[in-house]
């Protein structure tokens, strides 16, 4: 009996998670997940269950592929496989799948991002038409000693961050989009200026275990000062805190900063772009 | 003879990791995510702590920080285990203050090998 392929909503959360991890057992970075986890997910990422897909051989689900959806846009993620059915093209028609799913909306442009040295899920990608756009970083500083602000800090409510978030010009993966921020709860942000007149502002996640989803811009001031600022302040409030981030574009200007506080490179990915041909 | 905690979420890692420990004459829990982890932690006479950082409630390095500052667990070594690169896994070994690290899959001398450094054969 041929693999076949069916909408994501058929099934529950949990199914889905089980699958999902089963996909990622062997990956160099796993990220396993629960389903309370995936739940938080499909809300804070607009996965769309009815237009994500589910590979199932007999009674068996053996891959899936989800479609996240936005105005204009969709993002395919979760694309995972169980190991023996890697190799013999159950992923090229789950990705096929979603891309005619997308199409079918009529959506212009389709993103993904894909670990940087995953070779055959990368060649894939390219093969369907999407093109290497550029490298994110994901990265981590665990809790460590953090000089004194030279700055002041003043903090935002949820207007303001969603305000400046909206505010931003350059381009955003899926994860950091405004979308996204706007649905997490735990969010916070502030302003810091300087005595020379410097400007920047940080938003971010606060969870139980960790800060995540470093947010920012500087509009006035050097962008490595003040975002050396910006997380002086960050882990002064938190200095207990794991910091989790991703999805840096590997050229951001204002890396250094990071870096001279103890952030290092997790891993990276390769954001891609497909512009499909809707005539 | 030493306790040891095993955290890991995939099962065959998890059995195989017993077994082997078992045979060399330890004591083994399992705890297949960070929150039953923080349950067993509570155990007394732990001797090391094998952690993987892929688990499906938390990732491996925040668990780490939370047994070590919010648990006290300051004195029992913990060992990683990953499949990340041997650069990428030093890299992250010092700036989270793992003891050391067990590259995955599994190899049952090298296995031994790093956790006989922590609590003899």
């Amino acid at each position: 009996m041929p693999i076949e392929l069916s909408s994501a909503a058929n099934y529950t959360i949990q199914e889905l998670v089980d699958a999902y991890n089963q996909t990622r057992v062997d990956y160099m970075v796993p990220m396993p997940m629960n389903a309370a986890r995936l739940a938080e997910y499909i809300q804070v990422y607009d996965v769309d269950l009815t237009h994500s897909l589910v590979a199932k051989d007999q009674d068996i689900l053996v891959g899936l592929g989800m479609l996240g959806l936005r105005p204009e846009k969709s993002w395919i993620t979760r694309l995972g496989l169980i190991a023996n059915q890697r190799g013999n093209g159950v992923g090229q028609a789950l990705m096929e799948g979603l891309l005619k799913n997308s199409d079918d909306l009529c959506i212009p442009q389709v993103y993904l991002e894909v670990i940087k040295g995953n070779t055959p899920a990368h060649s894939l990608f390219l093969k369907l038409g999407f093109k290497n756009v550029r490298e994110l970083l994901i990265l981590r500083r665990a809790p460590k000693e953090i000089p004194k602000p030279q700055s002041k800090l003043y903090p935002m409510n949820r207007g303001d961050i969603i305000f400046h978030l909206n505010q931003r010009t350059d381009t955003h993966a899926w994860t950091n989009q405004t979308e996204t921020l706007a649905h997490l709860k735990g969010i916070s942000g502030f302003h810091v200026y300087t005595e020379s007149g410097g400007h920047g502002w940080l938003v971010y996640q606060r969870t139980f275990f960790n800060l995540s989803r470093l947010m920012f811009d500087i509009d006035q001031g050097d962008p490595v000062e003040i975002m050396r600022q910006l997380l002086i302040h960050l882990h002064s409030l938190h200095p207990n805190m794991d910091t989790y981030t991703e999805n840096i574009p590997a050229d951001d200007p204002h890396l250094p900063a990071f870096e001279d506080f103890g952030y290092i490179e997790a891993f990276r990915r390769v954001e891609m772009y497909r512009f499909p041909d809707l005539k | 003879m030493a306790n040891v905690i095993v955290i890991e979420d995939v099962e065959d890692s998890a059995n195989l990791a017993k077994k082997i420990l078992t045979k060399y004459g330890h004591e083994v829990l399992i705890a297949t995510n960070g929150e039953e982890a923080l349950q067993l932690v509570n155990s007394p006479d732990i001797n090391l702590i094998l952690l993987d950082l892929g688990l499906p409630d938390v990732d491996g390095q925040t668990l780490l920080g939370v047994l070590r500052r919010n648990y006290g667990l300051t004195d029992v070594p913990i060992i990683v285990c990953t499949a990340w690169p041997p650069d990428a896994a030093q890299k992250m070994a010092e700036a989270y203050g793992f003891d050391d690290y067990i590259s995955k899959p599994y190899k049952v001398v090298d296995f031994m090998d790093v956790v006989n450094k922590f609590v003899g054969e």
